[in-house]
């Protein structure tokens, strides 16, 4: 096992942190832009934006997983 | 150096209970939004139920990947005080052109010393190979076949020939054990914590079992003793570890 995957697991946890912060912001989120104005936001709409951005989390992490797996096959 | 072995573990420890506590409390989170009146009154019980659902398999899905991550990570770092404490294992002894015939010839003296064979007349053959570790795996095998290699109440009966090879070879016994406990220290399988129960369906947080508990008080015993030794080999070591392990005296 080389010595560089610490950092890079370091790295893969720091950014599912950054990740849950981010969904934890959008519960709490009540309202959102439009144009200049603020409007509320619906419990659907919300729903939709967790589940897209659950989404692009996945495919984040997956991908440095999926990094982190090479260097593995590769030492 | 330092390793700080026991520190790190400890670290990651600590990071996989906050992952837990975090998983706990994104569920408790979705009950508290999903069974609130609110809800309650907007949502059908089976939305309400399929939601909560979806929710916590989605927490315990990002827990694990967390888990398995600082496992990882536990491994690496076990690994990397490994090569750091015992570097002459991961180094390919350099042989000469001759090696062939130089161990050919010490093992004819052993041959001719036979059973009569001590430390010193040992340690004067074998000398040339004390720095190559597989080379002195194999002779202490071939000079155990003859002769004893510890004494009744357990002492090296070779403590200068052995006594380099003896000393990594409990380090590599010490690390084999904390590289056992760690293989899924952060995985084992999870019980039910708190429970609640909506619409004929239960709903459970999770929470850490005994074994996890007692592998990682043990492992972070061994990474102490780990520890303490290293401290010894560079000067800085205490008397309990002689104590404990008499066979890292040579």
């Amino acid at each position: 096992m080389p010595d560089g995957i610490i950092p890079q697991i370091d790295a893969i946890l720091l950014r599912i942190k950054a990740n849950q912060a981010e969904l934890a912001k959008i519960r709490s989120t009540k309202v959102k832009q439009r144009g200049l104005k603020q409007v509320s936001m619906s419990d659907s709409e919300r729903m939709m934006l967790l589940v897209k951005t659950k989404q692009k989390h996945d495919q984040e992490i997956n991908k440095m997983i999926d990094n982190l797996n090479k260097i593995r096959k590769d030492d | 150096m330092a390793i700080e072995l026991k520190k790190k573990i400890e670290e990651l420890i600590q990071a996989h209970r906050t992952n837990n506590d975090n998983m706990n409390s994104s569920m408790r989170e979705s009950v508290e939004q999903l069974f609130s009146p609110d809800a309650l009154n907007a949502y059908k019980k089976e939305f309400v139920s399929e939601q909560i659902q979806k929710e916590f398999a989605d927490a315990r899905k990002q827990a694990e990947q967390v888990d398995a991550l600082l496992n990882r990570k536990l491994k690496a770092i076990i690994e990397a005080a490994k090569k750091a404490m015992i570097p002459e294992y991961f180094k390919q002894a350099e042989r000469s052109h001759d090696h062939a015939s130089k161990v050919a010839n010490a093992l004819q003296f052993l041959m001719i010393e036979d059973d009569d064979l001590t430390d010193e007349s040992a340690y004067l053959i074998l000398k040339d190979f004390l720095d190559d570790y597989d080379q002195m795996l194999l002779f202490k095998k071939a000079i155990g076949k003859k002769n004893a290699l510890v004494d009744a109440s357990g002492n090296t009966t070779f403590p200068r020939t052995f006594g380099q090879l003896n000393q990594m070879e409990a380090v590599m016994n010490l690390f084999n054990e904390v590289e056992t406990m760690a293989n899924n220290l952060f995985m084992h399988p999870r019980y039910e914590g708190e429970t609640y129960i909506f619409n004929n369906q239960m709903f459970v947080t999770l929470t850490d079992g005994y074994q996890e508990m007692y592998d990682e008080k043990y492992i972070l015993d061994f990474a102490e003793t780990l520890e303490r030794i290293s401290n010894k080999v560079n000067g800085e070591g205490d008397e309990n570890t002689l104590e404990k392990y008499p066979q890292l005296e040579n």
